[in-house]
């Protein structure tokens, strides 16, 4: 209780004053083993921040807090503790995880995330950039990438001219083929999250997680890169490109090889080169919270670029009235509704264009049901995040 | 003393109520604080996941394939084997003096109680007399004979010169096949995806991955049974109709194929652009027209009964009479039939009851027989139901004159054991 009485910021809390082109909020306050409790604070509330050092009562603080901001400086500082409080970053009290007080419905356990870390990962990311890991990212490397990268668009523009390579085919094989894909897919994903945990160690800092998690139905890799933000904007920017640096560079290479080599060794290679090209694409795209969408909230300097723009949605669909917000945050809560549309049909289209294939080997009158089930399956996130206000604002029509 | 500041006691609850943290919070940060949350760069492997449930598909056709081709190299390896000689090696030869049976105990025969037994070697296969002798899945229908399927990976020469034969075989002209195949796919039978067309000709699965052409894509060779029935049925609907003299004229071919492939009316003519690049492909062939390297004779079907042992059914193999029998596991034929588009040409075909073969294509008893009689045993049976279904009132291209009852079947088996 005397902890609480004299409430002082957590030992192993970690502090970061950034450069004034970050903006106000320069100030970045994170515990490094609570997931998620990264503040960003203007300079008023950092120096009520750093004011909580455990000398102070809460009477003292909240007179000095008074002298220092006005009237308005109590119950800043009330809402500043509750805040600093609930993600651990006050010493003796627990983070708060959100499922400790919401309440789940049978659709959202359904849809909650479930994770597997691989416990050794970090360390191991981190022994990978000690012993050689780290020449990747010196500039005489990072400019062979980046030759390797361009040259490897040149030399797939060229093989595809060429013709021969096709496709999820190796030597005529189309087994073959897709086994090839998937393992180099495989191999893209890990080479793909590895870069992001040597870009963030060359920060001096270690990778928070690492594993594979299944969101509802669809798995995905990933790793933990919190501390990053710690770091000025084009470090940040720097860690995220790295993986889709990675896949390009690997998809370049194999483009080189498939261009030099010939028969099956030529079409494996074409398949890596497919595969990371298909990797770079999908992560480079904005619409998803992918390394594109990170990419894009850097430039835009809104690190909650998706979260507040669908939110402005989601209140002018439901007819509710609020602060106008700014033209990029409706641009991109457009934009993510239109790509769920298109995503969901070309995916469908694409797995439409498997349906002869589906139908020979499938009783008829399957294959279709199993399309449809697709499809609504790819629209379910889209429509729930427009359905949801438009049921609300037609409810609240009708009660008024 | 002065009373506590109030905001101090708020700040005291705040501190040690979650709920009233939660409630403080409800509206929001303050303007000066901005959660970040986590910063977890991913990459979807959900792609991976997807591909792999649609690759499946592919993976099983090839899975198909694959069958076939190691149903062929079974084959191969066993009609090449010489198992008298691999016994001894082994051996197990039962003549061989003093040898041991692999652990098992040996019991020394008494000559003078064991009367001499002549060596039993039971044949596994016994390849056709006349063909590659490394067939897998040759058809031979009323001397129409579809040679084994050569496999994805052969030269376009390879998969023509198989059309080729089997067209030829059935009196149609060697190149007619191969024009249809490669306008439709490229000689590629894992041309995709136009709707739902599969195979070399592109036949739509809804309506052909049907009994009997049920899983044609993965069997080639019902492709060309498919396209030699199509391709009779036009000239036999033409020669109806007065044109005795149809398809002499290989620059009436193209339209042949089109009236088989039946395309939208724009495409009708790209099969004669294919004639020459068709004909280069094929060579002109060794067989004579109607001939098939796959047929057996009649006195073969009497004088070398297949290998493989098992129920079955087995029909006269007499000249004048038309019925099927199976001279090998892998050969199917029509002892005694001639192709014929005639349309007076009814089904004699001596065809075996449904329970005959088993659900699984194979005949029951073949023991040994690898998975490639199983295989064989698959196609067959699909090629002999065909046969029954025609023979049951259905036009036929085989000639034949009267269907036989079943139960006249029943009795004789049609594998032997040697």
């Amino acid at each position: 209780m005397s902890e609480l009485s004299r409430p002082r910021l957590a030992r192993v809390a970690e502090v970061a004053l950034l450069p004034c082109d970050e903006g106000p909020l320069r100030h970045v306050l994170r515990h490094p083993e609570v997931p998620g409790s990264c503040l960003r604070l203007g300079d008023a509330e950092a120096g009520l921040a750093l004011a909580l050092d455990g000398t102070r009562d809460l009477d003292e603080l909240m007179g000095a807090t008074r002298r220092a901001i006005g009237t308005d400086g109590p119950a800043l500082m009330v809402r500043l503790l509750a805040e600093l409080g609930d993600r651990g970053l006050l010493e003796g009290m627990a983070p708060q995880q959100p499922s400790d007080h919401v309440p789940l419905g049978l659709l959202a356990r359904l849809a909650r995330p479930r994770t597997w870390s691989f416990r050794r990962a970090p360390a191991a990311i981190d022994r990978l950039h000690r012993r050689g890991g780290r020449l990747l990212l010196t500039l005489p490397a990072l400019v062979v990438i980046v030759a390797v990268a361009s040259a490897g668009l040149a030399a797939t523009v060229a093989l595809v001219a060429q013709g021969g390579a096709q496709p999820l085919t190796v030597g005529g094989r189309l087994g073959l083929g897709a086994l090839c894909f998937l393992a180099a897919r495989a191999l893209l994903v890990a080479a793909h999250e590895i870069a992001h945990g040597l870009a963030l160690a060359e920060t001096g800092h270690r990778v928070g997680a690492a594993g594979v998690r299944l969101l509802a139905v669809f798995p995905y890799a990933f790793v933990d890169t919190s501390p990053v933000w710690l770091e000025p904007r084009k470090r940040r920017m720097a860690v995220t490109a790295a993986g889709p640096l990675s896949d390009l560079t690997i998809a370049g290479a194999a483009a080189i090889a498939a261009l030099a080599t010939g028969g099956e060794l030529r079409d494996v290679c074409f398949q890596v080169c497919l595969a990371g090209y298909l990797a770079a694409l999908l992560n480079l795209n904005p619409c998803l919270p992918r390394d594109g969408y990170h990419l894009l909230c850097e430039a835009l300097r809104r690190p909650d670029l998706r979260e507040s723009a669908v939110a402005d949605l989601q209140r002018r669909l439901a007819g509710r009235r609020g602060p106008e917000g700014p033209r990029v945050l409706i641009a991109y809560g457009v934009s993510v509704v239109v790509w769920g549309v298109v995503g969901a049909s070309l995916a469908t289209a694409m797995a439409a264009h498997a349906l002869p294939a589906l139908r020979a080997a499938l009783p008829s009158g399957v294959s279709l049901p199993i399309l449809l089930v697709v499809w609504t399956l790819l629209l379910a996130p889209t429509a729930m995040l427009v359905g949801r206000p438009l049921w609300l604002r037609r409810v609240g029509a009708r009660s008024s | 003393m002065s009373a506590p500041d109030p905001f101090a006691v708020l700040a005291q609850q705040v501190l040690g109520d979650a709920s009233l943290r939660q409630r403080v919070r409800s509206a929001g940060p303050p303007a000066g604080v901005q959660p970040l949350g986590r910063r977890e760069l991913q990459s979807s492997i959900a792609g991976v996941v997807l591909a792999a449930g649609g690759e499946s598909l592919v993976l099983v056709h090839a899975a198909g394939s694959l069958g076939t081709e190691v149903a062929s190299a079974a084959h191969h390896v066993v009609a090449h084997t010489n198992l008298d000689q691999l016994r001894s090696v082994l051996g197990l030869d039962h003549s061989s003096s003093g040898g041991t049976r692999l652990g098992l105990p040996t019991v020394e025969p008494n000559p003078e109680a064991l009367p001499p037994v002549p060596v039993q070697t039971p044949v596994l296969y016994e390849p056709p007399s006349a063909g590659t002798g490394t067939s897998d899945a040759a058809a031979d229908l009323g001397g129409v004979g579809i040679g084994p399927w050569p496999g994805n990976v052969a030269s376009p020469e390879a998969i023509a010169q198989w059309m080729g034969d089997a067209a030829q075989s059935a009196g149609l002209p060697r190149a007619l096949p191969v024009m249809a195949a490669l306008v439709e796919s490229n000689l590629n039978n894992n041309a995709c995806c136009n709707a739902d067309s599969l195979g070399y000709f592109q036949m739509r699965a809804s309506v052909w991955n049907q009994y009997p052409y049920a899983g044609y894509y993965q069997h080639p060779v019902l492709q060309v049974w498919w396209f030699i029935e199509q391709a009779l049925t036009v000239k036999s609907e033409h020669v109806a109709a007065g044109d005795v003299n149809f398809g002499q004229d290989p620059s009436t071919w193209g339209t042949w194929v089109a009236d088989i492939e039946q395309p939208a009316a724009q495409f009708r003519g790209r099969y004669a652009d294919q004639l020459s690049a068709a004909q280069a492909l094929v060579g002109s062939g060794s067989l004579a027209p109607g001939g098939s390297p796959f047929a057996a004779a009649p006195t073969e079907v009497a004088t070398s009964p297949p290998a493989i042992s098992g129920a079955g059914a087995s029909l006269p193999p007499s000249p004048s009479q038309i019925g099927a029998s199976v001279a090998s596991p892998d050969a199917v034929s029509l002892a005694g039939s001639t192709p014929s588009t005639g349309a007076a040409a009814g089904a004699d075909a001596a065809v075996p009851s449904n329970d005959s073969f088993s659900a699984a294509g194979a005949p029951s008893g073949t023991g040994a027989a690898s998975g490639a009689g199983a295989h064989v045993a698959s196609l067959r049976d699909a090629i002999l139901r065909r046969l029954a279904r025609r023979s049951e009132g259905g036009p036929a291209f085989v000639g034949a004159s009267a269907t036989p009852a079943p139960a006249a079947l029943a009795d004789e088996p049609t594998f032997k054991a040697r």
